[in-house]
């Protein structure tokens, strides 16, 4: 057998599902940042968080992620994307780029991912579920709701009594999330 | 068959079962080359007699396996120092496997002492989190002496650090045992209250199973099988404690209950069942028989259908026909109420249906009514409620609460409802 | 469930299955602490495309494929295995993967044996239990059509047979866009192996539930979706879930002692050189009815897994075997197109058919008579053509 018929194969990249993802990580690393300062369950969720909390989200092996943190006054702190070889006290990862292709393009929501074992955990599952709790509201206040009501097993009440509060908040975590 | 657009399944653990199983672990463990055995168990179920009942199985005629040692002082919460002090145990007397005998907190402790002197180092922490053993450990058998946790097929490990009041979870499949031993033997003298709310955990592991987030076509069959072996079984256990057919049937159940849900993982009812376990400190079956109808009156509206096909493995073919359609995911329910009814009279008023009837050992009141909204606080960090159809809220908990304190049906009206679009 | 009777169980295999289970193979392999496979593939892969789709999954992770062989071809080669562990050693691999047929699979087994006993002929190993230690991870991607033995714990590699718990896969994985149907008179073959092996598993006498579950799943599937399939071979639902079926059965299959049709049908196939898939499935209804008549197969069951529960409450509980059997035969007929209903049809003569039964015997099972599997190869010769 001439062996070099058969020769090694490293893998290439997505560039462009890789960007998609990052692109995606970072607008809801900025919402979570601009909402934890405008709606109280948010707020509410952070304050109960440990202080100098941070986790980390993204996709196995090496990225993208994005990294969220506790600062000084308890809100969230969008940290960046960089995660290196740094350990985070709550890790969520998803375990292929092609699986967070399904939850950023909102085929699956974060409860059917998880049913689907995409996520691995790494960490306090209690923080975690606050994280996914989250991630629930933001979604709620970035996407139309024909989207949402797929992703999430019951679309939230409040943000259909009181558009008030959503509109006006949806609004502000737009600007913040884009806006630097 | 329901096959969801994607899911895994894993059951990495033989099984040994029958009334003789314990005498077939000398000739597995030969298979893995090892000859000397540390055995891992509590003094409860030292003093029960067991560990006499395992030794002499496994030293039988043409037997090569040794005992190296016996640790039997495994606390009921499993701790890492424990663990730690165990493995140096293990090394001392050069051993190569473990015998888990006994509960969750036996394995749990065994499967963080095979961890240590599998993979080295002094301190288990060191391996905790998700996926951080990635290597074959040392042969694990576990011999499990109650029928219901199902915790000898789950490749999860807890272990407390005391000091710090923090649990450490280890997840790995290597954590799961090599082998699971199913011998009636180590479950014929559980008395009857233990064999009836143990007999419903493994029941609520099988029926949450089948309409949670995570099910699959293997976890629905495991769990099938469970839910008949349970139905047909459990009555019998508890009234006739000596009966070998039914305690073996019933240790199958909770092995398949345990496959079923460790793969598809659990909802409202463990959710809640942690939080009221952890906060009033109330055994886990008998929460879980307590919330087991709530669990499938809350999601009706979500996977009714479901939980009507549980008819059929609950009340067997002849009732199931009888049944139409559209009331059998009711009358699922009603079973299911029906058979903690008989359970009750069957242990005497032991086996509590209401969540203020639970009384501890001087017959006090274990969940008074104001440990409601702390249990329902304390549930929304509990990761089960992830695999739940329907959304849990803090207010949500606090209504099911309430009612399966009361030992009320669940007012359906009440139950705020999300969209029927169940994917799987 | 069985009186008291002991029994002892075993799978190791994890299963991955939908959409894009492909890419989460390395996170699988890093759990393993692999991150270079080599990958085995039948010929037929890259000219399907198949290779273009594995390799592309791939992307973003650290996994480096070590190798990718793609010339096994119809049987597993021991010159080939021998060749195979150059291009292992060479690339550095920690890991194999088998993609495609049977044959693949069976090759790398016999390239796990090699590389983790450290052994130079892997035919001093045959025969039952007798590897003691684990092998290297080694994880499969089957394509539509399975011979039955490659997702069990079994190889077979130039007649010579191999039996032992650590050859399961660690890891099956079934993804849609392999599993895809290119030839429905294959995947047929496959299915009826896959049923045989996994009705003969389920009988009355030595059935336990661990097994069951197993095997009444795959023949849920395959009475649910060979239908499907037949109707239209391109629904990827249907094929997914017939992949499946094959991996459970093999578990199944793995875990029980052989069944008349399968011995039978593995005589006639080694004999006559007929697919063993289509030897099974004209053979299988009158092994289960001479079953049947001496009380071994058939379980009330059997009923539920075939028709639902529906049809199966609905059945009084004498006629639930009958109906059982009726079942079978309508599944068979729906696949008429692929295997013929008599042996008559494979103009088999007829020294070979006794020859087949001395066979059957020799390796027993049931403690059948040599008598007993002329009878069972007579009703199949001399049924009707139609069914
Ligand atoms: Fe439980």
């Amino acid at each position: 057998m001439n062996i070099d018929k058969y020769p090694e194969l490293k893998p290439g990249k997505k560039y462009i599902k890789r960007y998609y993802v990052a692109i995606m990580l970072w607008i809801v690393g900025r919402a979570i940042q601009a909402a934890c300062r405008l709606d109280k369950e948010v707020i509410k969720e952070f304050s109960e968080l440990p202080e100098k909390f941070t986790f980390s989200l993204g996709v196995l092996p090496d990225g993208p992620f994005m990294i969220i943190g506790k600062d000084d006054k308890g809100r969230a702190k969008y940290m960046g994307w960089n995660k290196g070889r740094t350990r985070f006290p709550l890790e969520m990862n998803i375990k292929s780029l092609e699986a967070a292709i399904k939850v950023f393009t909102f085929q699956e929501g974060t409860a059917t991912a998880f049913a689907r074992e995409r996520f691995i955990v790494d960490g306090d599952l209690g923080y975690a579920l606050a994280v996914v709790r989250v991630l629930n509201i933001i979604e709620v206040y970035l996407l139309p709701k024909i989207i949402t009501k797929l992703a999430v097993k019951r679309y939230p009440r409040w943000s259909e009594f009181s558009p008030l509060r959503k509109w006006v908040n949806r609004i502000l975590i737009y600007i913040r999330a884009f806006t630097f | 068959m329901i096959l969801p657009k994607y899911s895994e399944f894993c059951g990495r653990v033989k099984t040994l079962s029958g009334a003789s199983a314990l005498e077939a672990i000398p000739g597995e463990l030969k298979k893995m080359n090892s000859k000397k055995a540390l055995i891992i168990t509590d003094k409860g179920v030292e003093s029960a007699g067991l560990i006499k009942i395992v030794k002499e199985a496994i030293s039988k005629k043409g037997s090569k396996l040794t005992v190296g040692a016996i640790y039997d002082e495994t606390p009921p919460d499993s701790d890492y120092k424990v663990v730690n002090s165990v493995a140096s145990i293990y090394r001392n007397k050069n051993c190569d496997s473990i015998i888990a005998v006994g509960g969750g907190s036996v394995l749990d402790t065994a499967k963080g002492v095979n961890i240590l002197v599998s993979l080295g180092g002094d301190n288990v922490l060191a391996y905790s989190g998700a996926g951080a053993v990635k290597q074959r450990l040392k042969p694990l058998v576990a011999v499990p002496t109650t029928a219901g946790t199902g915790s000898e097929m789950t490749l999860v490990a807890v272990i407390a650090d005391h000091d710090r009041h923090i649990k450490m979870t280890f997840v790995s499949y290597f954590l799961l045992p090599d082998i699971a031993v199913l011998d009636p033997r180590m479950t014929k003298t559980l008395p009857a209250s233990i064999t009836a709310f143990t007999g419903m955990d493994a029941m609520t592991h099988a029926i949450e199973a089948y309409f949670c987030l995570g099910k699959n076509p293997m976890s629905d069959t495991t769990a099938f099988k469970a839910i008949q072996l349970v139905s047909k079984n459990i009555l019998n256990a508890v009234k006739n404690p000596g009966d070998m057919e039914s305690r073996l049937a019933m240790a199958n159940a909770a092995a398949l209950a345990g496959i079923a849900f460790s793969n598809s993982m659990v909802g409202l009812v463990h959710n809640l069942g942690h939080a009221t376990g952890a906060v009033c400190h109330v055994p886990h079956g008998v929460c879980m028989s307590i919330y087991l109808p709530y669990g499938m009156e809350y999601n009706l509206h979500k996977v009714g259908d479901l939980i009507g096909e549980l008819l059929y493995p609950l009340a067997g073919p002849e009732i199931f026909a009888k049944t139409p359609k559209k009331q059998r995911p009711r009358a699922t329910i009603d079973y299911v109420r029906g058979l903690n009814e008989e359970l009750k009279k069957a242990t005497g008023g032991r086996h509590a249906t209401a969540l203020k009837d639970i009384l501890d050992r001087e017959g006090k009141q274990m969940v008074p009514r104001d440990a409601i909204p702390v249990i329902a606080k304390n549930a929304m960090g509990d990761g089960a409620k992830t695999y739940n159809p329907e959304e849990q809220s803090f207010d949500d908990n606090i209504m099911v609460i309430e009612a399966a304190w009361e030992g009320k049906p669940l007012d359906l009206k009440k139950i705020k409802k999300g969209p029927k679009n169940q994917k799987f | 469930m069985q009186k008291k009777a002991f029994y002892s169980f075993f799978n190791q295999s994890k299963y991955l299955a939908g959409a894009r289970a492909l890419e989460h193979i390395p996170i699988e392999l890093h759990s393993y602490d692999a991150v270079r496979p080599l990958v085995i593939a039948t010929k037929d892969v890259t000219a399907s495309g198949f290779k273009k789709i594995f390799v592309k999954a791939f992307y973003d992770s650290d996994v480096t494929i070590g190798g990718f062989y793609d010339n096994v071809g119809g049987t597993a080669a021991i010159s080939t295995i021998k060749e195979l562990r150059i291009l292992f050693h060479d690339r550095g691999c920690d890991s194999i993967i088998a993609l495609g047929r049977g044959p693949a699979m069976d090759t790398a087994k016999g390239l796990n044996m090699l590389v983790s006993l450290g052994v130079d002929d892997i035919f001093t190993l045959e025969g039952e239990d007798t590897i003691s230690t684990p092998l290297k991870p080694f994880f499969t991607v089957p394509t539509a059509g399975s011979c039955g033995y490659d997702m069990s714990n079994m190889a077979v590699i130039e007649h010579h047979r191999f039996k032992s718990d650590f050859l399961f896969p660690d890891v099956v994985c079934l993804d849609p866009r392999m599993t895809g149907i290119k030839d429905i008179g294959r995947a047929v073959e496959s299915a009826m192996v896959a049923l045989t092996h996994a009705m003969e598993a389920s009988d009355s006498t030595m059935h336990n539930p661990m097994n069951d579950a197993y095997s009444l799943a795959a023949i849920q599937f395959i009475h649910e979706n060979l239908p499907r399939a037949l109707k239209c071979p391109r629904n990827r639902e249907a094929a997914l879930a017939l992949a499946y079926a094959n991996a459970l059965a093999a578990v199944a299959f793995s875990n029980a002692p052989a069944g008349a049709a399968h011995i039978l049908g593995e005589a006639l196939n080694k004999l006559t050189g007929n697919d063993p898939g289509v030897c099974m499935a004209i053979l299988l209804p009158h092994a289960t009815e001479f079953m049947v008549g001496k009380d071994i197969l058939m379980r009330d069951e059997l009923l539920l897994a075939q028709a639902g529960m529906d049809a199966h409450a609905s059945t009084p509980e004498k006629d639930r075997i009958k109906e059982s059997e009726n079942q079978l035969k309508k599944l068979m007929a729906s696949a008429i197109k692929y295997v013929p209903a008599n042996l008559k049809s494979l103009r088999i003569p007829p020294y070979l058919i006794e020859q087949a039964a001395r066979e059957a015997e020799a390796s027993g099972s049931h403690g059948l008579t040599f008598k007993d599997y002329m009878t069972i190869l007579n009703n199949a010769g001399k049924a009707p053509a139609v069914r």
